[in-house]
């Protein structure tokens, strides 16, 4: 049973003061914690996430941020930084860099793409890897919090940006994150003392090898079926028609899977050249992955070497975009 | 819409704004306002399926009110089976359909016959047990005479669809819910500052403690071959927690936000894991959907004032229709069946039992802490049927622990220092309400006046952790 109490006309003011008063009590114990997170590394680890080395995130950014702008630039999730090696992508006579991190959706693939051109380094091609999987959240919080917690930025804009993203992806933690790695980059230059990632190691230009041991055969499981979301939807078109503004090729990838996510391409993709991962004759061999969908380093090394010939094609007869 | 969403942040204090707002106006206009809410609270997950809500609420609704009005008695129980067939045919079809069709193919092939049945392709509606058998016990306590049939549609509709305990309980009876719908409401703040309290508090144990230990036990669950039998323990564990905090959780932030709008739901949760038997658990666990399952099956069946095979009879027919309501899964109909069994004794011996025990719990508390160690331990076991997927991978899983294996390592990887504490603190808050004496020694405490502070890490871990939208577990039922 819920409480008796007499009623009074003054119940919703004291209402309001109870709840303002509760606020401000959190409000203060979360200054609290963050004051002191920024003098002991301790609290700091307990109370924000703590930067990693899993995705080699900081490498990327750091690299990225000392590279001129790539003729092609591949933006994704964790299939794209550990299935395409931009050294095999050499022979195409091209730079190439990969900019995902893990989880990475279109909707932050979108914003990030913003930051880019912000950054000035808007590539010639840009090849959006979409893992279908990704396609049914509603935002992908894991991404958003790698980006604040271990990337490396020459300007705060970049925080910014990020504090943009965590707020459009309704992420308060992420917001938080944003700012206080922001204020405490500004003490504590990033470095690479830190918990190493055990599942793959940073080669260049955002690729990262799969340590993993690669798998002996094709996993049991029930391919998931997934629509994609309105609003991963909708952050489509405006990246469509942000690339046909800017003269940007774009290419759509599907990244390989053993057991494949059943899906269907939404009408407006078309139009668009895609090249599907799962053609490539290597999707269906388990030695090549370490899981149903992350491939191994010699994975990779065949997959990138299968497309680049996919994107000679591709590219030569991609929609020219600019007008 | 689910609680743990940002939408319900924003959706909360729009509706609770305009419906004291309504207070102005009429009790109407509230009503008006709390069904629309209810409405679309629903429909943001699928908008199609408030049509089956709301034709169920049009059946009963003029069912009742014809029943109400009819005097003859084969009359009245023709309406009745009217509404009992449309709500049973409802949950018969979205829910065990399927279960019926692979059942009957997979007993074909035992017997080697080729008549196997297409299965449907049907979602699941959200909730619909829950509704459901609200509805039903509506029709039925009108039929009994126990109730006066709602007379106005939007109240009635309201009823139904009520938000806070529409899509996972508690369960609520008409002749409580009902009348607090009819009448005029008042703003108290006592209750509503209880409410938000229970909110907070709901929200901590769902998204602090049940998602966390339910992140340990999927990987236990899904990879108990390569396990020991300590791990595949702790697994059972994590999910006993995990579906305690997810469902608890739920019915606290359902109770705390219907009070925010005047209105008092049943409580469904009393600290189930410190009772001492099976039968004091089921008297603390769900307890909207056992006192349901008492007053509509068990005591018309004959309860037990009844031969003895009788009261097994019943007790079984209750735990099996109980272990069914969960889900369309022979695992679910087993542990029933397993609760079922353990309830027996009790049943039948129930009186001495609970007087034997109050009596030793008179001169020693510790055989008190060993009864609900035992009470815990054989719940754990039923908890292993109700998780995993098939009636195979519960025994194979009962299996392997019972082999005492141990793997090196693996313990590591499944105990986490945040975890643990977080347990302790919600079985140290379980406690405290358990006993009040105690509650009343840590409230004397001079540490009690920086509440404030842990009411901060806790919001802190809240949203640490708060992932968008993680369902809750009952929701499939």
């Amino acid at each position: 049973m819920a409480p008796r109490s007499s009623t009074s006309s003054s119940s919703f003011s004291r209402f309001g003061a109870f709840l303002l008063r509760r606020l401000a009590g959190i409000g203060l114990t979360f200054s609290l914690i963050s004051v002191l997170a920024c003098m002991f590394p301790r609290v700091s680890g307990r109370f924000f996430r703590q930067p990693q080395e899993y995705g080699c995130t900081t490498r990327r950014t750091l690299e990225w941020s000392q590279s001129p702008a790539p003729d092609l630039l591949f933006l994704g999730s964790s299939t794209c930084y550990l299935g395409v090696d931009p050294r095999e992508l050499d022979l195409l006579g091209l730079s190439s860099f990969v900019l995902c991190s893990t989880s990475q959706t279109i909707g932050q693939s979108w914003r990030i793409l913003q930051d880019i051109e912000r950054q000035a380094k808007l590539p010639r091609y840009l090849v959006l890897d979409i893992y279908p999987e990704l396609w049914r959240l509603r935002g992908s919080w894991t991404s958003t919090r790698d980006w604040s917690v271990n990337g490396y930025y020459e300007d705060e804009l970049s925080y910014l940006s990020l504090l943009g993203l965590a707020l459009s992806d309704m992420d308060p933690y992420s917001a938080v994150l944003a700012l206080y790695y922001w204020q405490f980059r500004k003490s504590q230059p990033i470095s690479h003392d830190r918990r190493p990632d055990t599942t793959g190691i940073y080669r260049e230009r955002g690729f990262v090898a799969g340590r993993e041991a690669a798998l002996s055969k094709i996993p049991q499981k029930t391919p998931m079926v997934v629509e994609m979301k309105d609003h991963f939807q909708n952050d489509f078109k405006e990246m469509i028609e942000f690339c046909e503004r800017r003269g940007i090729q774009l290419v759509i990838l599907l990244p390989p899977e053993l057991v494949r996510t059943k899906f269907k391409l939404p009408d407006f993709l078309e139009r668009l050249p895609v090249i599907d991962g799962q053609e490539w004759p290597g999707s269906s061999e388990p030695q090549h992955f370490y899981d149903n969908r992350h491939l191994v380093e010699s994975g990779a090394k065949v997959y990138s070497t299968w497309l680049v010939a996919r994107l000679e094609q591709t590219l030569d007869r991609a929609i020219r975009f600019a007008r | 819409m689910i609680f743990n969403s940002p939408e319900f942040f924003i959706f909360l204090p729009v509706v609770f704004g305009l419906y004291w707002l309504a207070r102005r106006v009429s009790v109407g206009l509230q009503n008006w306002i709390l069904l629309t809410a209810s409405y679309v609270f629903y429909g943001w997950w699928d908008w199609r399926f408030l049509s089956l809500i709301a034709l169920s609420s049009v059946i009963d609704f003029y069912v009742s009110n014809k029943i109400c009005a009819s005097r003859r008695v084969a009359v009245r129980r023709a309406l009745l089976g009217i509404s009992l067939l449309f709500n049973l045919g409802c949950l018969a079809y979205f829910k065990y359909c399927n279960f019926f069709v692979d059942s009957w193919n997979d007993a074909m092939s035992v017997l080697g016959l080729s008549c196997s049945l297409h299965t449907l392709n049907v979602i699941l509606p959200v909730g619909i047990s829950f509704y459901t058998f609200q509805t039903l016990s509506y029709s039925i306590d009108v039929y009994r005479g126990k109730l006066k049939p709602a007379s106005d549609l939007i109240e009635f509709f309201t009823f139904v669809s009520f938000f806070p305990q529409l899509v996972a309980g508690p369960i609520e009876r008409a002749t409580h819910l009902l009348p607090q719908i009819q009448q005029e409401r008042r703003f108290d703040y006592d209750i509503a500052v209880s409410g938000v309290r229970l909110m907070f508090w709901g929200m901590i144990k769902k998204v602090v403690i049940g998602d966390r230990c339910g992140v340990f036990a999927s990987k236990i669950f899904d990879d108990y071959s390569s396990l020991g039998s300590v791990s595949l323990a702790l697994g059972v564990f994590y999910f006993a927690i995990q579906i305690y905090c997810d469902f608890s959780g739920y019915s606290d932030i359902a109770i705390g936000t219907a009070r925010l709008f005047g209105i008092d739901l049943n409580t469904n949760f009393r600290r189930p894991y410190f009772s001492k038997s099976i039968s004091e658990f089921w008297r603390r666990w769900h307890i909207s959907l056992s006192s349901w399952f008492r007053d509509y099956v068990y005591i018309p069946l004959g309860g037990s004032r009844c031969s003895r095979t009788r009261t097994i009879l019943n007790v079984m027919i209750v735990f099996l229709l109980s272990g069914f309501w969960h889900g369309a899964s022979w695992n679910f109909v087993v542990w029933g069946m397993i609760h079922g069994v353990l309830f027996i004794p009790a049943s039948l011996l129930g009186k001495r039992v609970q007087r034997d025990s109050a009596e030793r719990s008179f001169w020693t508390h510790g055989l008190h802490i060993l009864l609900v160690l035992r009470t815990f331990v054989l719940v754990c076991f039923g908890w292993v049927f109700f998780r995993c997927e098939t009636l195979e991978h519960a025994f194979s899983y009962l299996k392997a622990i019972g082999e005492f294996s141990y793997v090196q390592g693996n313990l590591r990887r499944f105990v986490h220092s945040d975890v643990t504490g977080w347990i302790i603190v919600g079985m140290g808050v379980d406690l405290l309400i358990e006993k009040p004496r105690l509650a009343a020694w840590v409230q004397s405490c001079w540490l009690y006046r920086f509440r404030i502070l842990a009411y901060g890490v806790a919001s802190w871990s809240c949203m640490r952790l708060f992932q968008n939208g993680t369902a809750f577990i009952y929701f499939q039922f």
